[in-house]
């Protein structure tokens, strides 16, 4: 079974990693106000977080049983994607978790973390900043030109601090059909994936 | 942080953490507009990966080596000064549980006859490998 997960993992890497690397790059920006040309704690990138997770899944596929440092098993029971993105953040709050414990806790610590699952959500429900940050993001996009001019976007985001999130509650708002209602939510993540970067950056 | 922020914020955070309705290949167009060498990136993971898992097949069959070879002379001794007539014997000995159920019941239906002096010697040391003691 674990060579079986392993075997999924390589021939559907075309469409599995771009996806891990979106979701790493995603998450070490809003939660490490990481950017291009800047690397994550311990000089890590989130390719090299991507890298990581998918080395800790082939080792376990390579090996039987037990539950070791670096190594992880599938749970055949859970979705692959959301245990592969469950380990992605598991993989950077470890890395934040050795960058800041003192020397004698690193190993223990790693090997606490490599061994357990972080949830298998894959949204971070913990992100961590400041009351500044959340309000200057909020105001640069609400300020972004793409919303100033008005238009369906701005209904978007108008649904969206209404926290009418569901694609189909906005498709029977906006009186639009669901593939529509995607293409301006990919717009709108671009617009507030565009206002995390510029303000890492400053 | 003001609530409106506070709200905002969380369900932007949602959407830009989803893959609602966008496949793969847009993500991939997505991040390549963005500069990114998803090719590279993609044949990078995956020999690292593939490395990873030789390297585990290889550790894996080491330790096994070794298990083997520690249990190795565990049930039966040396067998490699014993002759076909005495390794058939050792057989019928199992077979007549002189080394317990367990043991016993790999050799049930076995035939030593057939089996030449190599397989005998195997098939004995493959029953040490596997029993526990």
């Amino acid at each position: 079974m674990a060579t079986d997960h392993f075997r999924y993992l390589q021939e559907h890497a075309d469409e599995i990693i771009p996806v891990l690397y979106d979701y790493a790059r995603n998450l070490a920006a809003r939660k490490y106000h990481w950017y291009e040309a800047k690397t994550l704690p311990l000089g890590k990138t989130p390719e090299d977080i991507v890298t990581d997770v998918y080395v800790a899944y082939a080792r376990g596929a390579g090996s039987s049983g037990k539950r070791t440092k670096g190594i992880r098993h599938f749970d055949p029971d859970k979705d692959i994607m959301l245990q592969l993105k469950g380990s992605i953040k598991s993989a950077m709050w470890a890395l934040t978790e050795r960058a800041s414990t003192k020397n004698e806790l690193l190993a223990r610590s790693e090997d606490a973390m490599e061994v357990e699952f972080a949830p298998t959500d894959p949204i971070p429900d913990d992100l961590v900043e400041s009351a500044d940050f959340a309000r200057a993001v909020a105001e640069r996009v609400r300020n972004h030109p793409k919303i100033k001019k008005g238009g369906e976007l701005a209904d978007l985001l108008a649904l969206f601090e209404l926290e009418t999130t569901e694609v189909a509650d906005q498709a029977r708002e906006l009186k639009k059909n669901e593939k529509e209602i995607c293409q301006l939510r990919y717009q709108l993540r671009q617009i507030y994936s565009e206002v995390i970067d510029e303000l890492n950056r400053q | 942080m003001s609530d409106e922020d506070a709200k905002l914020v969380k369900n932007l955070d949602r959407l830009l953490f989803e893959n609602v309705g966008e496949e793969p290949e847009e993500v991939r167009r997505r991040l390549e507009a963005k500069g990114v060498d998803v090719k590279g990136l993609i044949a990078r993971v995956k020999a690292v990966a593939g490395d990873a898992y030789r390297e585990a097949l290889r550790d894996e069959a080491a330790q096994e080596q070794r298990r083997f070879k520690q249990k190795k002379g565990s049930i039966f001794g040396d067998l490699a000064g014993l002759g076909r007539e005495k390794l058939i014997e050792l057989i019928r000995a199992v077979q007549a549980g002189e080394y317990g159920k367990e043991v016993m019941a790999r050799c049930r239906n076995q035939q030593p006859e057939k089996l030449s002096e190599t397989d005998l010697r195997t098939f004995l040391e493959d029953i040490e490998s596997t029993v526990e003691k």
